[in-house]
This record gives C-alpha cells, sequence and structure tokens, in this order.
C-alpha cells in the first residue's frame, strides 16, 4: 500500500491534477474567446460599417471616421473581454499553483504537525 | 481453454480500499477535526499553554493525515484499470488456463471480498450471496421487475448445485464480452448467473428471455457509463459545455429575421440522438465545407429531424461542432410567419430577399427552413416561385442554408429541380428500426420517469416498441412509441399508478386499433384449439378444408420461426360458392372477435404492369391500396380473392410478404404484415374439384393432382405455392349440404330479426325444402341460396312489419306456395 500512496501523492493525482489545470485553463480561454477576440479586435463592431459609394471628400471623410468609430467600440468591448480574461487568468493561475503545492506538501505538513505536536507534548510530561 | 477466477493478486487493492475508508477513518477524521477546533480555539481566545499547542497540532495533524487517506482510497484503488482488458483474455488463445479475474472490475472484487480467491465451492457460494445481496444489481431487479429474494432462492437451489468457479468465469467473461465491455462489471455476474440455463424455465415463467437479460445489461452499462460521464466534471465534454463570449460580435445583426426564428420546444427525449448520430456527424461535415455548404435533411416527420437539429445548434453553440463552424448561429426560419408579412406575391418575395439579404451580410447564419417546397412555386395558385431568388443566396459561401423536408416534398417537388437541388447535399433520415427505437427510449426513460414521477421498468417499453412496431406504419419510429408512451403516461398518472406497466401501454394500443391486444395474446392458444369445432360451426361439408386450416393455424404459430411473418398464410382453391370467404370471414371472428377485421382485395384488379406501383404506392399513385389497408387495420384477415390474376411481379411482391412479413414502400416506410393472417383465394382447377368431388368427398392424392395442374398450368409458381403454410381445397356442395346451409342462414336471419325486431322465422322442413329448390345450383355453390332467402323470406317480413302484420314476439309462419307468388 506504501508504494501505491506514494504513487497516488507524486505520480497519479499530480497527473490527474495538471489535467484538471489544463482543462479549466482551456475552458477559460474559450469562455472569454481569447483567440477569436485577438483575431477581430480591430474588426467593425457587428460588421456595422458604411460602404463607400464616392460622392465629396468630406462624405468619403465621414464615411472613414464612422466605420473607424464602429472598429473603436469593437476594440474597446473586446479589449474589455480581454482584459476580464487577464484578471481571471491573474487569480486563476496563482490559486492553482498554490492548492498543488499544498497538496504536494501535505504528507510533510502531517509529518511536521504530528512531530511537533508529540514534541510539544512530551516536553511537558 | 480452462477458466479460474483467482484475485489473489488483486486483493491487496480491495483490502487498502476497506481499510483506507472504513468508517473508523472516517471517525478519526471527524473527531480529529473537531478536537484540533477546540485545542485551537482555547489556545488563541483563553489561554496560551504549551500543552494545548502540543494538542493542537497533534490532532490537527491526525485530521489532516485522516481526510488525506481518505481522499487517497477513494480516489485510487476503485478507479484502476485491470491488468487485462475483456478482449485481450478473450484473444488468447494459448493453452494455459485463464484467470478472469484479470479482467473483473474493481466493484466486482470489492462485493466478491475475499471469497474470490479460493477455487472452494463454499467461496463460490458466498461469492454469489455477496452478490446477490448488493446494490449494484439493483437497476437489473428493478427493470426486469424480479423479486430478490425469490431470485435468491432460485439461484441458490437451482443454479448453485450446478455451477463451478472454472464454469461462472467463462459465463462472466463472455457476457462482458458480447455486451462489449472492457471489465467484468458485478452485473455481468448476475447476467452469468440469470443466464444459467438451470434458470431457462423460470425465466420463461417470469416472461423473460435471454434477450431481455441482454438488453437490461446493455441498458444498466450505458447508465453507469453516463453516470461516469456526468461525475467527471473536469472532462473537456462537461466543462466545455458553454457558448464563448463575443462570438457573433463580428458578424452582422439579423434583427429583421430574428423575429421570425424560433425553433419549436423540443420533447425530453429529442436530447437522447441514438440512431442518428451519424446524420449529425454528416450534418456537421458538409456544413463545415467551403463550398455547397447547403443541406436538404430528408424525412418523415418523426424520424427526429428536430432532434437533429436541436443537436448540431448546441454543438455549434459550444463550439464542439468543427473549427469551421465556430461563431455560426442556427436560425430555424418559420417561413409561413415570414411571408405573412407580405400580401401579395411581390411583397412576400421583397420579404424573403430582405431575410436573406440579411442573413448573408450577417456571415454566420445558418438558416434551418422547414418546408421548404411549400413556396417554391410549381403546383398551386397561392405559392410563389422563390428558385431564382434563392439561387445566388445558395450559391453565396457566407450563408448556409438547411433544409427540412419530408421524403414525399423531397421525390415529388425539390428532385425533379435538378436546378436547386445542385446546390444541396442530402442526409436521408430513415424512420429509426424497432431495435433502434427500444435503445433510444432506454436511454430517455430517466429523464421521463424524473419529469412524469411514475417508474417504467423494462417490460413496458418492450412491449411499446413490439406492438407499436406493426401498427401506423405512416407515424414513423420513434416518433410513434413516443407518442403512445405519451399518452400512456398521461393514463397511469389519472390512475395515481407508481409504476407505468404493461397493460396501460396494451390498453391504450387496444383504444387505438379497436382489439384487445391483452386477450388477443392471451387468448390465442385457447382459440386456436377451438378453432376446428368453431369454424365447423359455420362451414358445411368442408371438413378437411376446415381440418386443414386449423392444423395449419396451430402448425404455423407453433414453429419456431421468425416472429415477424404473418400469422397465417393460405391459399383456398375451390369453385365459387363452397365456402372460402366464410372461412375467412369466421377466422376474423374467431382470432380478432369480429367479421370486421377482414379485409378484401380482388387481386383481378391487379393485372397490369403498375401493378406493383397501385399496391404499394409510387409517385403516380401516392396512395397504396394493399399498404393503405394494413396501415389501417394491421389487425385483420386479408382475403386476397382470386390471386392468381393477378401480375407476376405481384406474386413476387406477395413472396416477401409471405417470407418476412413485411413491405416496403416507394418511400421507405414499412408496412408490417404481423398481425394479420391472409388468405389468398382461386378458383383455378374448380372444374377439376367439381369433376373429382362428385360424390361429396375428394378421392385420396387429389390436393397433389390439384398442384400439379396449378404447376404445369404456370397459374403460380412452384416458389410461391410452397410459401403457403396450407393449400387448401374445397368440394363442391350437394343439395342436402345446401339444405344445412339454408337452415344455418335462416338462424342467422332470426337472430337479426330477433335483436331489430323481437321476431322469429320458423324453420320448418317446408320452408328449408323450397329454399333448396329455388336456391340450389352446384356450379355457383351456396350464392344463389343467399339470394333465394333475400328474394323471398326477407322480404316477406319486410312486407309484413311495414303492414304492422306482426308484433314482436311473434314467431312468424312463413308458406312456400304463399313465398313463391308473392
Amino acid at each position: 500500500m506504501l508504494v501505491d500512496y506514494f504513487y497516488w501523492q507524486y505520480v497519479w493525482a499530480p497527473k490527474i491534477f495538471l489535467q484538471i489545470l489544463w482543462n479549466l485553463e482551456r475552458a477559460l480561454w474559450r469562455f472569454f474567446s481569447v483567440k477569436f477576440m485577438l483575431r477581430t479586435l480591430l474588426a467593425h463592431w457587428h460588421k456595422d460599417a458604411i460602404p463607400y459609394r464616392g460622392g465629396t471628400l468630406s462624405n468619403l471623410a465621414l464615411t472613414f471616421i464612422w466605420n473607424q468609430v464602429s472598429r473603436f467600440i469593437g476594440f474597446l468591448i473586446r479589449s474589455a473581454v480581454l482584459l476580464a480574461w487577464l484578471i481571471a487568468e491573474i487569480i486563476f493561475m496563482p490559486l492553482a499553483a498554490t492548492i498543488f503545492l499544498v497538496f504536494l506538501v501535505w504528507p510533510l505538513v502531517v509529518l511536521t504537525s504530528l512531530s511537533v505536536g508529540l514534541a510539544l507534548l512530551s516536553s511537558i510530561f | 481453454m480452462g477458466y479460474y477466477f483467482d484475485a489473489k493478486s488483486r486483493y491487496q487493492q480491495v483490502s487498502s480500499y476497506r481499510l483506507l475508508t472504513s468508517p473508523i477513518t472516517v471517525a478519526i477524521f471527524f473527531i480529529a477535526t473537531a478536537l484540533s477546533l477546540a485545542a485551537w480555539f482555547v489556545f488563541i481566545f483563553f489561554t496560551t499553554s504549551i500543552l494545548l499547542l502540543g494538542l493542537a497540532a497533534l490532532f490537527s495533524s491526525l485530521a489532516a493525515g485522516a481526510i488525506l487517506l481518505l481522499v487517497f482510497g477513494t480516489s485510487y484503488f476503485p478507479y484502476l484499470p485491470p491488468p487485462r482488458t475483456v478482449d485481450s483474455l478473450k484473444e488468447r488463445g494459448d493453452k494455459n488456463a485463464i484467470n478472469v479475474a484479470a479482467a473483473a472490475s474493481f466493484s466486482l472484487l470489492l462485493i466478491f471480498g475475499s471469497h474470490a480467491f479460493t477455487r472452494k465451492k463454499s467461496s463460490l457460494e458466498r461469492a454469489v450471496q455477496a452478490l446477490m445481496r448488493s446494490s449494484a444489481i439493483d437497476h437489473l431487479l428493478q427493470r426486469l421487475q424480479l423479486d430478490r429474494k425469490k431470485v435468491i432462492e432460485v439461484i441458490e437451489y437451482s443454479v448453485l448445485p450446478n455451477l463451478a468457479w472454472p464454469e461462472f468465469a467463462r459465463r462472466m467473461l463472455q457476457l462482458a464480452a458480447s455486451l462489449k465491455q472492457s471489465a467484468i462489471a458485478p452485473e455481468h455476474a448476475f447476467g452469468a448467473l440469470l443466464l444459467h440455463p438451470s434458470l431457462r424455465q423460470h425465466l420463461r415463467a417470469a416472461a423473460l428471455t435471454k434477450d431481455d437479460v441482454l438488453f437490461t445489461l446493455w441498458w444498466g452499462s450505458e447508465r453507469r457509463s453516463q453516470e461516469l460521464a456526468r461525475q467527471r466534471w473536469w472532462d473537456e465534454d462537461n466543462l466545455f459545455a458553454f457558448t464563448g463570449l463575443g462570438l457573433s460580435w463580428a458578424s452582422g445583426y439579423t434583427s429583421f429575421v430574428d423575429r421570425f426564428t424560433r425553433l419549436p420546444p423540443g420533447s425530453i427525449w429529442d436530447n437522447i440522438i441514438y440512431g442518428h448520430e451519424s446524420k449529425v456527424i454528416e450534418l456537421i461535415n458538409t456544413l463545415a465545407r467551403q463550398r455547397q455548404s447547403n443541406v436538404l435533411l430528408v424525412g418523415d416527420p418523426g424520424v427526429g429531424r428536430l432532434g437533429i437539429i436541436r443537436q448540431l445548434a448546441w454543438r455549434i453553440r459550444t463550439s464542439s461542432a468543427h473549427p469551421a463552424l465556430i461563431g455560426q448561429r442556427v436560425l430555424y426560419l418559420n417561413v409561413g410567419e415570414l411571408l405573412a408579412q407580405g400580401e401579395s406575391s411581390a411583397t412576400q418575395m421583397t420579404v424573403i430577399f430582405k431575410a436573406l439579404r440579411e442573413m448573408e451580410r450577417a456571415g454566420n447564419i445558418i438558416a434551418v427552413i422547414d418546408g421548404l417546397s411549400s413556396v417554391l412555386g410549381q403546383t398551386g395558385e397561392q405559392r410563389i416561385d422563390l428558385t431564382d431568388i434563392l439561387l445566388p443566396f445558395l450559391a453565396s459561401m457566407t450563408v448556409r442554408v438547411l433544409v427540412i423536408t419530408s421524403s414525399d416534398e423531397y421525390h415529388l417537388r425539390l428532385k425533379p429541380n435538378q436546378q436547386l437541388t445542385h446546390y444541396f447535399e442530402v442526409v436521408q433520415v430513415p424512420s429509426l428500426t424497432a431495435a433502434a427505437t427500444l435503445k433510444r427510449l432506454a436511454l430517455s426513460v430517466p429523464a421521463i420517469e424524473r419529469q412524469a414521477g411514475l417508474y417504467i421498468p423494462y417490460k413496458t417499453i418492450h412491449t411499446l416498441v413490439e406492438d407499436t412496431a406493426s401498427i401506423l406504419p405512416h407515424i414513423p419510429f420513434p416518433e410513434r412509441a413516443f407518442d403512445f408512451l405519451e399518452e400512456a403516461i398521461v393514463a397511469a398518472q389519472s390512475e395515481h399508478a407508481p409504476v407505468l406497466t404493461t397493460s396501460h401501454i396494451e390498453q391504450l394500443i387496444s383504444r387505438k386499433i379497436g382489439l384487445n391486444l391483452g386477450e388477443l395474446k392471451v387468448k390465442e392458444r385457447e382459440r386456436l384449439l377451438d378453432l376446428e369445432q368453431i369454424m365447423h360451426r359455420r362451414l358445411i361439408n368442408q371438413e378437411a378444408a376446415v381440418k386443414t386450416v386449423a392444423h395449419a393455424m396451430i402448425r404455423a404459430r407453433a414453429e419456431v420461426r421468425s416472429q415477424k411473418r404473418p400469422i397465417g398464410v393460405f391459399l383456398f382453391l375451390g369453385p365459387t360458392g363452397v365456402g372460402k370467404t366464410e372461412t375467412a370471414k369466421t377466422l376474423a371472428e374467431v382470432y380478432f372477435g369480429s367479421e370486421e377485421h377482414m379485409v378484401r382485395l380482388d387481386m383481378s384488379e391487379f393485372q397490369g404492369a403498375e401493378a406493383v406501383d397501385r399496391l404499394i404506392g409510387s409517385l403516380d399513385h401516392p396512395v397504396g391500396r394493399i399498404t393503405s389497408l394494413i396501415a389501417d387495420h394491421p389487425f385483420t384477415v386479408l382475403l386476397l380473392d382470386e390471386f392468381e390474376k393477378a401480375n407476376q411481379s405481384v406474386h413476387q411482391l406477395f413472396l416477401q410478404v409471405f417470407d418476412e412479413g413485411h413491405l416496403t414502400d416507394a418511400w421507405g416506410r414499412q408496412y408490417s404484415f404481423q398481425h394479420t393472417i391472409i388468405i389468398a383465394t382461386s378458383n383455378a382447377g374448380a372444374e377439376l374439384i367439381r369433376q373429382a368431388s362428385k360424390k361429396g368427398q375428394l378421392p385420396d392424392g387429389f390436393d397433389e393432382k390439384l398442384k400439379e395442374h396449378i404447376l404445369s398450368n404456370n397459374i403460380l409458381r412452384p416458389e410461391l405455392l410452397n410459401r403457403f403454410d396450407g393449400v387448401i381445397t374445397y368440394v363442391t356442395l350437394s343439395r342436402q349440404h345446401i339444405r344445412r346451409i339454408a337452415i344455418l342462414m335462416l338462424r342467422q336471419l332470426n337472430k337479426r330479426l330477433d335483436t331489430e325486431h323481437g321476431l322469429t322465422i320458423a324453420i320448418t322442413d317446408e320452408l328449408a325444402d323450397f329454399l333448396v329448390q329455388i336456391g340450389y345450383n352446384p356450379e355457383f355453390g351456396a350464392r344463389p341460396l343467399a339470394r333465394a332467402i333475400q328474394d323471398t323470406v326477407e322480404y316477406a317480413v319486410a312486407q309484413k312489419i311495414i303492414k304492422g302484420e306482426v308484433e314482436p314476439g311473434q314467431v312468424i309462419t312463413l308458406l312456400p306456395g304463399a313465398l313463391l307468388h308473392q
């Protein structure tokens, strides 16, 4: 059982833990559609663009400005989503790493706590 | 090759698991946690003694250690794969004995415990007893409606004395292999016991077959794997089941189209697409193409087309369909509502054009159009022809169109329009088979049970599928089964029944088809045994024919052959008016409870080359004569008059019916003849019969002579003649026979008169003789007699009733002289 335990503690469980971590990481990536946001970062917001139909220079300029406004709106909203993803990552990654580390050192904590407890008690009796 | 079951090498896992997850470990965890919390609390808030600190540290370490061991025990040992898979054990061709325990699941080892590594008989008994007490077989027992105590009793008395470890191990392995499982689960061990030859009689007594047990085992395995999949929340399937943010932000708005898009609400079973998985993949692969990514989804309403669309929409929404479809939106377009926006054809065209333009501009739309043929034109004055508007959009790479259409619509209206169909990939969705329907039902049952608050055992869904398989063929599976299930659930709920039983299903079907199905099944044996006697009451001088029919029916039902065949298939030969139709009517009354369960088809109408088309339907003949008859009357005596006169191709068609018991029409719908008695009648050889039966009896060996006559004159082909369960010859009737028939007919008339007017006719010798005198014609048998009774007796009685000469309760005496001169 001891061999099984060490195998579980340091091979089996960490492997599953990392697998879960990787899946959660990908879920976050997919939830915030990071790849899609980056690919369409400067795209028009909902294809909201006016076609250039010629005319006066001021008309062309107005169309250009409006189209840039549409792109800017899209950029702002997508950036907000990307920022939200970054924040989620900043919270999630250290938390996951901490849990993982705690799990790895857990047996050590148990043993240390046990020996400290016994040492303190033996110092009294 | 030998088998044995020795789990000694794996017992250490079982004992470790038991130790680590024992109540002691759990108790240590809770007590240590409570004590450590208390110690820390006192240490922090009240006194800072070293004793308390030491105790707090000690109890904390104990609690932490206990939880670690508990997690280790529960998350490791049960999930360790067995050293060998079932397949690898089955494939081993060496001469050494096979240790089946190597492929046993941990749960089975846990149940067997230490009994699984001694090969003694006593250990086998204890292992089986432990298995029978375990909750792992609950599903099987409950679904099969078996009483645990009785099963234990029967297994202990019937199976265990004849069972040894090697045989038990072999049976478990074989069962798991036949169910394509990688490990042997407790259910397989229980199944191996249930299917032991010693239990065959008991299973039959419980109205269960091997297939029933195997199906329930499959059902249990599916349930277990679904539960396991649900528990693994971290798996991709569970974790990624959401819609990503902003996937449609780079696509255009569809504010106009959105007003007319609403996918009809689905049922519970729509989520289960068993049997149609390949269709969803076919759809996805076509839609993901760069070019020609439009689909025609062809299938009759009820085959599960919307379920497939829902599944597609779900996979696209969760980005699990195909990378090319990420960000796409499935819009179910309600064409009728859209067209209602325009008052004239021109405005309707404008509306459609606007919707199509918007979808094309959006660039991420998969437009689902239900019933496109209603707006395509070609027939009907109210319809508008949108072909020209649609074609550019179908060619467009930014919009995908998915058209749902029925097989009829596709063949009649869409297929001829090659200009249009050129842009589509056709995905056919056929009706599910009965076996696939049963599996889909089984997988839907847990959700249905939760919603309905009823328990649905295996026999109920089995009866449901079996009994609906041969009725209402125009409603395809699975809808036919689910419709009946829904209605039966409502009936059971109104009775406050906790379990949906087979009788709920049978009652419902009986109501629908006008026949007591349960009684039909139960009383079939009684009716068959009494058939000869009952037929004799109605048929005169056809002793040989009656005997042959009755015996052939018993033979046909008792023979071990396909249950899908018709109940009986007979050829009645003989001159007209000798009782062929009367026999058919008698069979209908005896077997199905009423003469109304006989339908007649004059086969002389099917002599031309298009006869088969007229019988089973075609594009030119949308309604097939025989298919519609069977659809309306699945439980019937089908009388095929003058069978020999039908076209050869019709005879070929009936070869399939006689053999396999079903027909498939031009649209792929199956019509079952499983519950029909087919009687083909023929006048072939009538003269031969008349000559031979002058003495009232046919000479020995006449049947063979008649068959030879039929074959040599090419009236029927030998392969067809051999398919009949019985070829029955009817002899001509003498004056004496006609006299007895006259008395029978007068008795029947009396019954009618008594019911309707309270009158009876005195059946005198004079009257009978008179009727024979005017109604006997050896060439036409009893037929002129019926006309004679109608013209004389019935007319005379009718006159008396109208004149008011008779009163209820009166016995009318009719004098032949008066009848002749009326």
